[in-house]
């Protein structure tokens, strides 16, 4: 990306490795995973980066790293911070016995000290940039739909202005109405605030149209990367290839 | 005609003597060896009209209408007669395979139960019919693969494996409820492929639940689209993707993502159903005064594309 190149990245990992001991389990012997196996990547400063590639490949994992939720088993990491994650299922990833009002107002509480009044004009505005009425504030995320708790934590995500936001298949458990209005909703945002976006998803139909780069993974390595919109039309690594041939594509052509 | 129904209500009794609609009087049917895909977003009663037909809703459910297999209204039998159906006539894939499955026993067997069961193979004569199977199901060293257990495979792999519990007794109808849902696009497009070839293979019947038009578009024939417990269009696959009727099709489609065209944003009210009057009234953006008052009734584009819709003439 040379036009990204100049600037300094506000992510750099260099040979990510990461292996899962896992726990003996009723049935067998305990194995170790290799989830990530030298993973190099760099994001710059307002860059969308599509993260897709087959289950297992390592894509939640290189997340969780790179948002510092995991360490690595080695190799080296640089992140611009603030940075945020947004995960894929919003309904275990609020906490449930919190209020919207302090739910959207933690991480600003985790760097700094605010104020009763303040708390309470932060997280009307908050809730506000992601379309949702003030009165939300009182209530339990089980009080809402699986599109509104999504929005509620894109409010989270944002409430310290990250340099980075990470965003784990934020859309797949959700209607395609609401998937759009999400969507819509985290691009306004990136005009707005410039933050770079990890963006990990299925749905290459939906990436490319916003990813300014698509980052191609199988069994914890990148195989391709590129523009996303030249990786998708003219892939170069086999795999790439066949798990573009996946796509169901044969409604494009109906409904062109 | 292989099933059909026959204006099926469903509702549920819920907390303080609540009823709950989820079905508001469907009908359609199935032809033999054909792919019908039910379409819809969360909650329009997808689940639940497919579990109406192998008697599977809790006991909270209360159900009218007709079920009608093989001459038969299956909604008439009672559990005893139906487990002679389920598995063996009419069999069903779940969405989420873990739930399918018995974490305890071995794959191959869990496969063989069915076969023993139904028609009594001795476990020598329900092996090799399952190993068969497994082979045929593109699971490799099938031989070995019998005395391994659920956790042993991947998503795909186990899918698979329900997928074999499904078919292995050679229904004439198979419901599939959203089985590629929880797989990556990959294993979606060998789940996709391989059950197009088993039902073509074995001359079977299925309704396909999904709430994606992609996946309507790779394997089904015909395509019925339901909001809110009614069904709202019906037709020919092609024929609906590219000549949709009724306004909630037209939208879903304009929100399908495509490689190259804007996302429409869509505002999606949570106002409860009207009881009279169309579903869709709420948010339609071309409704008119009687879409208040009655339900539409269906009206018939050509033979076999009808549409439930006052306005379709204001509407293409
Ligand atoms: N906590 C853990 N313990 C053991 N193994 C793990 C753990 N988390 C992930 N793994 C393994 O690491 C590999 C990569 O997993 P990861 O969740 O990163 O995949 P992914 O690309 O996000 O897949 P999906 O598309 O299904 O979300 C897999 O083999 C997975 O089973
Ligand atoms: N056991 C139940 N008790 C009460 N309501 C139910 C029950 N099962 C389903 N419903 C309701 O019936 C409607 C249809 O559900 P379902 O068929 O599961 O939808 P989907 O189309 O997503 O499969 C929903 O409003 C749902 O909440
Ligand atoms: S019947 Fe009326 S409200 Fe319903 S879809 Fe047609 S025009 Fe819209
Ligand atoms: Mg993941
Ligand atoms: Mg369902």
């Amino acid at each position: 990306m040379s036009g990204y190149g100049r600037t300094e990245p506000v992510v750099s990992v260099e040979n990510l490795h990461k292996v899962y001991k896992s726990k003996r389990t009723p049935f067998g012997r305990p194995v170790s995973v290799k989830a990530l196996k030298g993973i190099s990547l760099k994001v710059y400063p307002g860059e969308i980066v599509g993260i897709v590639g087959e289950s297992g490949s390592g894509k939640t994992t290189l997340a969780k790293i790179i948002a510092g939720i995991e360490s690595p088993t080695k190799g080296r990491i640089f992140v611009k911070k603030p940075i945020q994650m947004v995960f894929q299922d919003p309904f275990s990833s609020l906490n449930p016995r919190m209020k919207v009002k302090d739910i959207v107002v933690e991480p600003v509480e985790a760097t700094r000290k605010i104020q009763k009044h303040q708390r309470f004009k932060l997280a009307t505005e908050l809730l506000k940039k992601v379309g949702l009425d003030e009165d939300a504030l009182e209530k339990y995320p089980h009080e809402f739909s699986g599109g509104q708790r999504q929005r509620i934590a894109i409010a989270r995500a944002i409430s310290i202005d990250p340099q980075v936001l990470i965003l784990d298949e934020p859309t797949s458990s959700l209607d395609v109405f609401v998937q759009a209005q999400i969507i819509n909703l985290l691009l306004e945002i990136h005009k707005r605030t410039e933050a770079a976006y990890l963006f990990i998803t299925h749905n290459i139909p939906l990436v490319i149209n916003f990813a300014h780069r698509l980052v191609v993974m199988k069994d914890g390595e990148i195989v391709e990367e590129g523009n996303a919109w030249e990786t998708y039309n003219t892939p170069k690594h086999p795999y790439t290839e066949n798990l573009i041939s996946s796509v169901p594509s044969k409604i494009f052509s109906l409904i062109g | 005609m292989l099933l059909s129904l026959e204006d099926l209500k469903i509702s549920f009794r819920v907390n303080g003597g609540i009823t709950k609609e989820a079905l508001r009087g469907v009908s359609f049917s199935v032809f033999e060896g054909e792919i019908y895909c039910l379409l819809g977003e969360s909650g329009s009663g997808k689940s639940v009209l497919l579990k109406s037909i192998l008697g599977l809703l809790p006991p909270n459910a209360e159900v009218s209408g007709r079920v009608i297999f093989d001459g038969k209204n299956l909604l008439e039998l009672s559990q005893k007669e139906l487990s002679r159906f389920r598995g063996s006539r009419i069999s069903m894939i779940f969405q989420e395979p873990m739930t399918a499955l018995n974490p305890t026993m071995k794959v191959g067997e869990q496969v063989a139960e069915v076969l023993r069961f139904h028609f009594g193979l001795s476990t020598k004569e329900a092996e090799k019919k399952v190993v068969a199977l497994l082979a045929e199901l593109g699971i490799p060293e099938p031989e070995h693969r019998y005395h391994q257990y659920p956790h042993n495979f991947s998503g795909g792999m186990r899918q698979r494996i329900v997928i074999a519990m499904a078919v292995v007794a050679n229904p004439e109808l198979i419901l599939a409820d959203e089985p590629t849902t929880a797989l990556d696009v990959t294993v979606q497009s060998q789940i996709l492929h391989l059950l197009k070839v088993l039902v073509a293979r074995r001359g079977a019947s299925m309704i396909f639940v999904t709430h994606d038009f992609s996946v309507v578009a790779e394997i089904g024939d015909r395509v019925g689209v339901m909001y809110r417990g009614v069904l709202v269009e019906e037709g020919r696959v092609e024929e609906v993707l590219r000549f949709p009727k009724h306004p909630y099709t037209k939208a879903l489609i304009e929100a399908i993502p495509v490689p190259g065209r804007p996302l429409v944003s869509f505002s999606v009210p949570k106002e409860n159903v009207p009881t009279e009057g169309c579903p869709y009234v709420v948010r339609c953006p071309v409704k008119i005064g009687k879409c208040f008052e009655s339900m539409p009734d269906f009206v018939y584009v050509d033979s076999t594309h009808r549409v439930r819709c006052f306005n379709i003439d204001n509407f293409s």
